[in-house]
């Protein structure tokens, strides 16, 4: 007798049959699905990266972190803060920092550095600059500082795929940065508009463990 | 004391990589001391010590061996190979006799200088995660490392036996020191949290806070006076027992402090600066300790200094710029 293959809906449908899941009232099917498949599917932490020698404390509490009239391509980043388990991370912070335009890093003052308090959901967004590259590092990024009662605090650094150190390929370049400790640190960019005027969006999603 | 910091085993060794900057570079400096006498060694210089009764350096290498240096001659005196893997810091026995080393896989050695001598070893503890920055103590007695995410182990160098394990910083560790003839640790770590610790006790004894990184600590030998430096621009003189600030050095943007060595009478502290904008110009000055005046620029053709000592009781300060050890006189600070 063929094995029938069962999808997650499927079983999320036995599951519903069977009274084992609680949901809360108003949930549809998709976002009972959703939820369950984020609750069941165990993810990797975010990949640890070192914090380097220029991070600074007491960064302002912001999302903003471009000025009208900054050079470099303007950049949103968005993301969420979550477990392992897909779980919130209640009075999680995010600290960054990058460099600017021309590589450099504010270190007198605050310029590209943020500390953020995601909402319950988790989700962050910020809008910056692409950094600039650091002539003591091969590719662009900014750095990540998470922390978040009861967790363990994640180092890591966010990287770009159009970054024309990685060739068009991060697959087989990434390595070329040696403090790129993983491949999936380096993200998908999205360029919107016109040449001149275009804009970089990125998702990162921040995974951490608990302490 | 051990020098070794991860400041400058990472970030310079990758600033020279990428900005392609010589070593061997040397461009006069106005006024500034040239070296007296240089060594280029095999491999890339990890760590660098004093050797106790001694004007000879020991320097750490990144292939395990370990060089012992008088400071004058073009070759190193002795070459032992008292390990397999990267050597991550250098001490000696009280009598000079004998240097301690440690090494990346673990290894913990006491080798007798002298040629062809074999090392005896042990393994030590040194916890899953990379190990960022290690010290011995003056007297060879103990070992303290730093790990990648902030833990620092204390051991026992005669029996390689962990007696410590402190907690408290959060992020990779840029710089260990301990303090000659005490219990002493001071300890700084990526998220710019400085930390002094009481071994014998396992106790902290004083946070301090500040904004931006500390890459070099160094222990006054005369009266613990820490020096302190880093992204700050700022050499930081501070008090053996409150630790509070009680005198300051500013430098000007973009240099920053690197790395720190005191004489060992206690009156004199050189500073090697290196720039935040490349990580691969830099310069040494010798500071008079009371006044902050400095009293000699060193010549290192630009190239920063990864680690500084004084040698012995003589005016030589010695250190690490690219694969070269070099050595200067500096008649003043005798």
């Amino acid at each position: 007798m063929p094995r029938r293959e069962w999808s997650r809906r499927d079983v999320l449908r036995q599951c519903l049959a069977a009274g084992v899941l609680v949901v809360p009232a108003g949930w549809g099917e998709a976002e009972v699905l959703h939820a369950w498949l984020d609750a069941q599917a165990e993810r990797q932490p975010t990949a640890h990266v070192e914090m380097g020698p220029f991070y600074k404390k007491r960064a302002p509490a912001t999302t903003t972190l471009r000025s009208a009239g900054d050079p470099g391509m303007p950049l949103t980043v968005t993301g969420r803060v979550i477990t392992v388990h897909g779980e919130r991370v209640p009075g999680a912070t995010i600290e960054i920092w990058q460099a600017d335009h021309g590589g450099l890093y504010d270190l007198e003052g605050y310029r590209y550095r943020a500390a953020i308090t995601p909402p319950a959901s988790g989700a962050y967004a910020f809008e910056s600059i692409m950094p600039g590259h650091y002539p003591a590092r091969v590719a662009r990024h900014v750095h990540y500082f998470v922390t978040a009662p009861g967790h363990k605090p994640l180092s890591t650094q966010l990287y770009f795929a159009t970054d024309e150190v990685f060739d068009g390929n991060p697959d087989k370049n990434y390595s070329k940065d040696p403090l790129i400790t993983s491949r999936t640190l380096v993200r998908p960019v999205t360029v919107t508009g016109q040449p001149g005027s275009a804009m970089a969006s990125v998702e990162f999603e921040l995974v951490i463990e608990k302490a | 004391m051990a020098h070794t910091s991860a400041f400058v085993c990472f970030g310079i060794a990758t600033a020279l990589a990428v900005a392609g900057a010589s070593v061997h570079e040397r461009q006069a400096q106005s006024g500034a001391v040239a070296h007296s006498a240089a060594v280029t060694l095999p491999a890339n210089i990890t760590s660098l010590a004093a050797i106790n009764q001694s004007s000879s350096v020991a320097a750490g290498l990144a292939d395990g061996q370990v060089a012992v240096w008088n400071g004058r001659d073009t070759a190193p005196a002795v070459v032992l190979k008292p390990h397999a893997a990267r050597v991550l810091a250098v001490g000696s026995t009280a009598d000079g006799r004998e240097v301690w080393s440690v090494a990346r896989d673990g290894s913990l050695a006491r080798t007798l200088i002298a040629p062809g001598a074999q090392a005896k070893s042990k393994p030590v503890d040194l916890g899953a995660a990379p190990t960022r920055a290690a010290a011995f103590s003056a007297d060879g007695t103990m070992l303290v490392t730093g790990g990648e995410f902030g833990e620092i182990r204390v051991f026992d160098t005669a029996s390689g036996a962990l007696r410590r394990q402190l907690r408290g910083h959060r992020t990779e560790l840029q710089f260990i020191a301990v303090r000659p003839g005490s219990t002493t640790v001071a300890s700084a770590s990526a998220e710019a949290d400085l930390r002094i610790w009481d071994t014998a006790t396992g106790r902290e004894i004083e946070l301090v806070d500040s904004d931006l990184s500390v890459f070099a600590l160094a222990f006054s030998p005369r009266d613990g006076t820490l020096a302190s430096g880093g992204v700050d621009r700022r050499l930081t003189l501070r008090d053996s027992t409150t630790f509070k600030a009680v005198g300051e050095l500013a430098l000007r943007a973009p240099r920053m402090v690197a790395t720190l060595a005191w004489s060992q009478n206690g009156r004199f502290i050189a500073l090697g600066d290196i720039d935040d904008e490349t990580l691969s110009k830099g310069g040494i000055e010798v500071v008079d300790a009371t006044s902050r005046a400095t009293v000699a620029s060193l010549d290192t053709g630009r190239v920063p200094a990864d680690a500084l000592v004084f040698a012995g009781d003589i005016g030589m300060v010695v250190g690490i710029v690219g694969r070269d050890l070099r050595a200067w006189s500096v008649a003043d600070v005798k």
